[in-house]
């Protein structure tokens, strides 16, 4: 494997990710907001996470705890 | 929506808020629709009292039908000036039944009907909607920090309330050393973490993962920036800045509506001095289109 090899996976994935159709539930949540002019609460908590729940950063911070909260308020 | 910050030094306690208030204004007639409002100067950190060593910022809810948060937070106030509290602990649990008392009596009715729609054995799509609805509609928190003297150690507590609650929960208190933030978590936890929490969830539920839920944190964990124990006062002032300011930068450059930004407010209380404003908005920041005070 080149070296350069990773770099270009990288750059194929951000294509498709810049190119890919948004996934139904965001194309949903644009629709619904042209339709009423606001946003439904469940595509704001799924995009922007659960203004209800604090998260705490610090230096023993670990994405294994956060994950086990979201886990269970999810 | 809210942003708000708290970051627990060792040499005080600052708080940051965004300023947008989002308002839903109702067009005329029964369905007429209507739209969401957002306005850039809503003030979410509050001394408590004049002079004092006590502050709050809140998130979620804002406020008690035509009882302010401000007017809430003044009544507060002159009951701690009538009879004083010997602990932050105690100003918390005071600030805690206090608000609960006045959050029942004012969305009694949808707290109800949230507790009847946790009590159905099962519920209809819309029914689920609803209740997701009244959780995100009627929840939120508050942070309170400072110090009651004698006592000079900087303390900092969250307390949180949602219409499922029986009663107001116990504050939870802060470590020194550490930040917390509220109200739009998602920005921050994937620059501090590299990933949404959510992408991860929806990788470890979908039939194309074949590996346990540890083997994708163990691939996401090296992606995260180790953050500092314990930063100088006026780092933590940024540290609580720089969080507020990135993530309702990254709500106004992307396809979504600006349901958070505005100025910034940040405020500070140091072990040897009261509450000071770091950034505040002069009273006509609305005419001024968002102009400033540096105190």
């Amino acid at each position: 494997m080149s070296d350069k090899e990773p770099l270009t996976q990288k750059r194929t994935l951000q294509d498709m990710l810049q190119h890919s159709p948004p996934a139904d539930w965001v194309r949903q949540m644009i629709e619904h907001h042209h339709r009423t002019g606001a946003y439904r609460s469940q595509d704001l908590r799924r995009l922007l996470g659960d203004q209800t729940r604090g998260v705490e950063v610090g230096p023993n911070s670990s994405l294994a705890t956060h994950m086990s909260e979201f886990r269970r308020t999810s | 929506m809210t942003i708000a910050a708290c970051y627990l030094s060792s040499e005080g306690v600052v708080l940051g808020a965004d300023s947008t208030s989002t308002m839903f204004v109702q067009g005329p007639g029964p369905n007429a629709g209507g739209n969401d409002h957002h306005y850039n100067f809503a003030q979410k950190i509050f001394q408590i009292g004049e002079s004092s060593t006590l502050a709050m910022t809140m998130w979620g809810l804002g406020s008690l039908g035509e009882t302010s948060y401000r007017t809430l937070i003044a009544q507060f106030a002159d009951d701690l000036s009538g009879h004083p509290a010997s602990a932050l602990s105690e100003v918390a649990d005071r600030w805690s039944t206090l608000y609960w008392g006045a959050y029942t009596s004012q969305y009694g009715p949808a707290i109800q009907r949230v507790q009847d729609l946790h009590g159905q054995a099962t519920r209809t799509p819309e029914e689920d909607v609803e209740l997701i609805l009244l959780q995100q509609n009627l929840s939120g928190g508050f942070c309170i920090g400072g110090y009651c003297l004698p006592s000079r150690r900087p303390e900092a507590y969250e307390i949180v309330f949602e219409p499922s609650q029986s009663g107001p929960q116990p504050p939870q208190s802060l470590r020194i050393g550490n930040a917390k933030f509220w109200g739009c978590p998602n920005i921050m936890n994937r620059l501090l973490f590299g990933v949404d929490l959510g992408l991860l969830f929806d990788i470890s539920k979908s039939p194309h993962w074949t590996g346990s839920p540890t083997d994708l944190l163990n691939l996401a964990a090296p992606y995260r920036l180790a953050q500092p124990f314990d930063l100088p006062i006026r780092e933590a002032i940024d540290w609580v800045h720089t969080s507020i300011y990135t993530t309702s930068q990254a709500m106004k450059f992307s396809h979504l509506a600006p349901v958070c930004g505005g100025p910034v407010e940040v405020a500070v209380i140091t072990t040897d001095r009261p509450f000071r404003w770091v950034r505040h908005k002069k009273l006509d920041a609305g005419i001024a289109h968002g102009g400033l005070t540096h105190v």
